[in-house]
């Protein structure tokens, strides 16, 4: 049985995104940022992927090359009427409307022995961690500070869960990845 | 000239302290989880008169801040709220500034530490701590008002974080949310541990 990974990029102040939604200066150096080892590693570890709506949106529709070439379960209230582009034998979305832990559940299903990569924004995470379904968080600190936007932390409820930190990595741009294992 | 600098103990959900600090209990609920990588380390162990302890990593990080700090500046609710747990000899041994609004004695000693209380203003206490300071650091110690009026300055040169891989869920945050312009930092070194994971960062000034 695979893990449930997932995590985001933070600035040091602990946001992921600046006060008009932008993750640019999060993501200044995205093709630096997959090209580390650790994502290249979690990449091929990766069976299938849970994906929030929002996150899903930001790819306007269009999937072709997408760096997760697998069956990605998108969590949303209503699936989207045109299909993306870019599917294939490999990649394909389903839209799933009974919740994070349906999706997570089907996505296990669907990775096998590999492991399931959730890709979505700071809501999704924090439903994650209060839920217990994640078994690695992944955050990736970056050199700044914001000063204001949106908390990857917040609204954990008052018993959030134990966490044991696994590695730590220096990456490129100065960015800082720390894994940690989610303690159930 | 030495750096301001910030060097502070930090939940990965980036709490400083739990909530409900108090005299008896400085860190607030839960907060003592932050510092207890500390309190093994033969560094922490020596500033606070006792011997022994673990000589790793942790421990010459911790050394490391110690010795190049030439004057603290923190504000009065740390003083307040801590000075009981310090007794008669504080940790700090360099001098401290206070800032305060409420009237006090303008300086106390206690053992190897000399605290002195100033009225007016951060600005007034950080230029007191540089001229104490002369080529060392000073390090804002806290809480986290006197840390937030300094990065909302442009005063702080450095900024180390001992990530603490503990979700706190609540309390006093290090970072709130001061709003203007995006700060770039730039990463001087990371060191890793089990227990914590130090993050250093200069604060890139715009020329």
């Amino acid at each position: 049985m695979g893990k449930v990974l997932g995590g985001m990029a933070m600035s040091l102040d602990g946001f992921v995104n600046d006060s008009n939604g932008s993750v640019a200066l999060l993501y200044a150096n995205f093709e630096a940022f997959i090209n580390t080892d650790y994502m290249q590693e979690q990449m091929k570890s990766t069976g299938a992927v849970v994906m929030g709506r929002k996150t899903y949106d930001m790819g306007n529709g269009d999937y072709t090359g997408y760096e997760y070439q697998v069956s990605i379960f998108v969590v949303t209230h209503k699936p989207p009427k045109k299909a993306a582009k870019g599917q294939n034998s490999k990649l394909k979305f389903s839209f799933v409307t009974d919740g994070l832990e349906s999706a997570v559940a089907q996505a296990k299903t669907a990775a096998g022995d590999k492991d399931v990569t959730v890709v979505g924004g700071a809501s999704t995470i924090q439903q994650l961690l209060k839920a217990k379904l994640l078994d690695e968080l992944h955050i990736t600190v970056v050199p700044i500070l914001l000063n204001e936007g949106l908390r990857l932390f917040d609204k954990l409820g008052d018993h959030p869960p134990r966490l044991e930190r696994l590695k730590l990595i220096e990456s490129p741009a100065g960015r800082t990845d720390i894994i940690y294992r989610v303690v159930k | 000239m030495g750096n301001v600098t910030i060097d502070m103990s930090m939940s990965l959900d980036g709490f400083i302290a739990g909530p409900n600090g108090s005299a008896d209990q400085p860190l607030g609920d839960g907060g003592d989880r932050l510092h207890s990588w500390l309190y093994d380390l033969a560094s922490w162990r020596e500033r606070h008169g006792m011997e022994g302890g673990e000589r790793d990593r942790d421990a010459e990080v911790l050394e490391e801040s110690f010795k190049d700090i030439g004057a603290i500046v923190m504000g009065r609710n740390m003083f307040n709220h801590a000075e009981k747990e310090w007794g008669d000899n504080p940790p700090f041994r360099v001098p401290v500034f206070v800032v305060t609004h409420e009237e006090s004695d303008p300086n106390i000693q206690r053992g190897d530490t000399n605290f002195t209380f100033v009225t007016d203003g951060f600005q007034k206490a950080l230029a007191q701590a540089k001229s104490a300071a002369g080529d060392k650091n000073v390090s804002v110690a806290g809480g986290a008002n006197i840390i937030q009026q300094m990065l909302t300055a442009g005063l702080v040169d450095e900024i180390q974080v001992h990530i603490v891989p503990v979700l706190l869920g609540k309390g006093r945050r290090l970072f709130q949310y001061i709003g203007g312009q995006p700060v770039e930092l730039e990463r001087v070194r990371t060191v890793d541990s089990p227990c914590v994971s130090h993050l250093k960062y200069r604060v890139v000034k715009e020329s």
